[in-house]
């Protein structure tokens, strides 16, 4: 067995509203292995957000560790983990999250731009993973212009372009019809099947099924695996 | 990837189209006014300073009483000082108010004393011909335009002052602006005879306006001041003071300088406000933008881009201001200038000047109100942890 993508350990996480203390997480141990699928399911307030915010480095833990391919990330600085996650992370949310002002490949290229890539590598690759999700002829638009199912593709074009180790998605069809959200959980299934690493959180069953493991969450805690 | 944040910011700002604008607008109308001030008070001080020189001349010393009041008189002897070695010409400004009746009219009038050696600053004096001719000899006088008409008198008329008869053989051209004039009087009120004679009519000490003494070239100005010292307190003058021409231009010059610096720390003010509106906008905009700036983050943005990119926006909007007031600025100071001289018609027309330190410092410092505005909303933009930037609806 390779080593483990991502390892929590014993990872709490506990916010603070005003005087009172709210637990998210409490003490999760985790391991995702290259070329896993999971779904992590539970109600609202279970603490998937904050798991899968977690996992992808957007938020630290207030007591456990992280480690991230083998390296102890859970005190890395801000700017490090700006690097990692520009890197090796790819987000997809619910609310799609991409940047109005900006074209559907200009969006796409933001991961890039951050890296460092030159203006024409970062065309070229923006170009091409639009292309490979069917967009290749919404690049000049704006979300505004874009359907939410196309706005979701467009995220996970921009996800995808820096070929990331990891694929974490927040609830990615909470906000599609059926069919549309059928259409993305279907590129899921096709990008796990090409070997590519997902954690999605996610209230719906069928979301849930393509997954090869799914992880139930109750008031901070992971009470089952199947 | 500087440009690539710098041309995201581009973008924003024109997105918020007329909010940016308005924006701009701030930092546009406190840099038009300090502009506009520096520009006109350069121009007035470079004005002054020829003004200055034509007038009194580089080589030049007016004796008046101090504080260059022209209503109070100096005591001394023109011909000695005209004697002082390094002297080259000096004449002595006395004029005195003498009874005068003339073929259509009469009244107390000022009377000028004309001395051969002001020949040489008729034109500064503005005693310039209309028509008839100069001081000839004895018995004559040459009359302002509109003593001619009070006392009904044309050239080869008769007048009488202070009893005894003179002819009037040139009046003086209408009075124009600039010049040192003739300590306070209106030219064409004026009735000009010789010196000689006014000493007849109005014996006892000489007591004049002023004296303008005019130094040799390579003359040591020191020296002849110490001279021209020397001889007022010999004829017990107390109350006179020397100024020349440098003495002259620091002190106008000080004066614009301290008016200036009062106007342009108001105009400073407005700028100030204008920074303020864009600390407002750009507060406003991480609000807006705190999804976004999550986005920017999670995707792999640090800190410091975030940074950048709100820096970029605040200054750039004070760049655009400073760049538009810098122009309209430079724009209101060229026409106050030409209705100044319109409306007052002034003889020597002066414009603004727009020098390089002032486009460059004008540029600069919007550019720096605009960033600073924007430094602690930016800062606080890229201080924000992603997690609650994303959370943020």
């Amino acid at each position: 067995m390779s080593d483990p993508l991502v390892e929590l350990h014993g990872v709490t996480k506990i916010y603070r509203l005003g005087e009172v203390e709210v637990p998210a997480l409490q003490g999760v141990d985790l391991r995702v292995q290259g070329g896993d699928f999971l779904a992590l399911m539970g109600p609202s307030g279970s603490g998937k957000s904050t798991l899968l915010h977690i996992l992808g480095l957007l938020d630290r833990p207030t007591a456990g560790q992280v480690f991230w391919e083998g390296e102890d990330v859970t005190r890395l600085n801000g700017g490090r983990l700006a690097e990692l996650r520009g890197r090796r992370i790819g987000f997809v949310f619910q609310m799609f999250n991409l940047v109005p002002n900006l074209t559907a490949q200009e969006n796409v290229e933001l991961p890039l731009v951050f890296l460092g890539f030159s203006p024409r590598e970062r065309h070229k690759r923006a170009e091409e993973a639009l292309r490979r999700l069917g967009l290749g002829d919404r690049l000049r638009h704006r979300p505004n212009q874009l359907s939410g199912g196309q706005q979701q593709r467009v995220a996970l074009a921009r996800a995808l372009v820096t070929d990331p180790a990891l694929l974490i998605a927040d609830e990615p069809t909470g906000n599609l019809d059926s069919v549309t959200g059928q259409e993305i959980l279907a590129l899921f299934s096709e990008l796990n099947g090409q070997g590519r690493t997902i954690v999605l959180a996610t209230h719906d069953p069928e979301a849930a099924a393509v997954a090869r493991a799914r992880l139930r969450l109750r008031d901070g805690r992971i009470v089952e695996v199947s | 990837m500087l440009r690539d944040i710098f041309r995201l910011s581009l973008r924003n700002i024109r997105h918020r189209g007329l909010r940016s604008w308005l924006t701009v607008i701030g930092i546009l109308i406190g840099t038009a006014a300090v502009v506009a001030l520096i520009s006109i008070g350069q121009g007035l001080q470079r004005s002054i300073a020829t003004q200055v020189e034509r007038i009194v001349g580089y080589n030049t010393i007016l004796i008046s009483a101090r504080g260059l009041n022209l209503g109070q008189r100096v005591r001394l002897d023109i011909e000695a000082v005209r004697a002082i070695p390094g002297v080259r010409n000096a004449i002595a400004v006395r004029t005195e108010t003498a009874y005068v009746e003339g073929p259509g009219g009469k009244g107390f009038l000022a009377v000028l004393g004309y001395d051969p050696a002001m020949e040489e600053f008729v034109a500064e004096m503005n005693l310039t011909l209309a028509s008839g001719r100069s001081l000839a000899g004895p018995g004559e006088v040459v009359v302002g335009s509109r003593t001619a008409r009070v006392l009904g008198a044309q050239i080869g008329d008769t007048v009488s002052v202070e009893g005894r008869a003179f002819r009037v053989v040139g009046v003086l051209q209408a009075q124009r602006a600039g010049g040192f004039g003739t300590g306070g009087l209106t030219l064409s009120d004026l009735l000009v005879l010789s010196l000689s004679e006014l000493r007849e009519l109005f014996p006892g000490p000489e007591l004049v306006q002023y004296a303008v003494v005019r130094l040799a070239d390579q003359a040591d100005i020191a020296a002849v001041r110490d001279a021209i010292r020397t001889h007022l307190s010999a004829v017990g003058e107390r109350n006179a003071a020397l100024t020349d021409f440098e003495d002259l231009t620091r002190n106008i010059q000080s004066v614009i300088r301290g008016v200036q610096a009062f106007l342009a720390g108001i105009a400073g003010i407005a700028l100030l406000v204008g920074g303020v509106g864009v600390m407002n906008t750009m507060y406003t905009a991480v609000l807006e933008r705190t999804r976004e700036i999550g986005i920017l983050k999670a995707v792999g943005a640090k800190d410091g881009h975030v940074l950048l990119l709100f820096l970029f926006e605040s200054g750039l909007m004070g760049l655009a201001g400073g760049a538009l007031g810098l122009v309209i600025g430079f724009g209101v100071a060229w026409a106050a200038t030409a209705i100044v001289s319109r409306v007052f018609q002034a003889q020597s027309s002066f414009s603004p000047v727009l020098s390089l330190a002032l486009v460059s410092g004008a540029l600069f410092f919007a550019f720096l109100v605009g960033a600073v505005a924007g430094l602690f909303p930016a800062s606080r933009a890229a201080r924000l942890p992603p997690v609650e930037a994303l959370r943020y609806e």
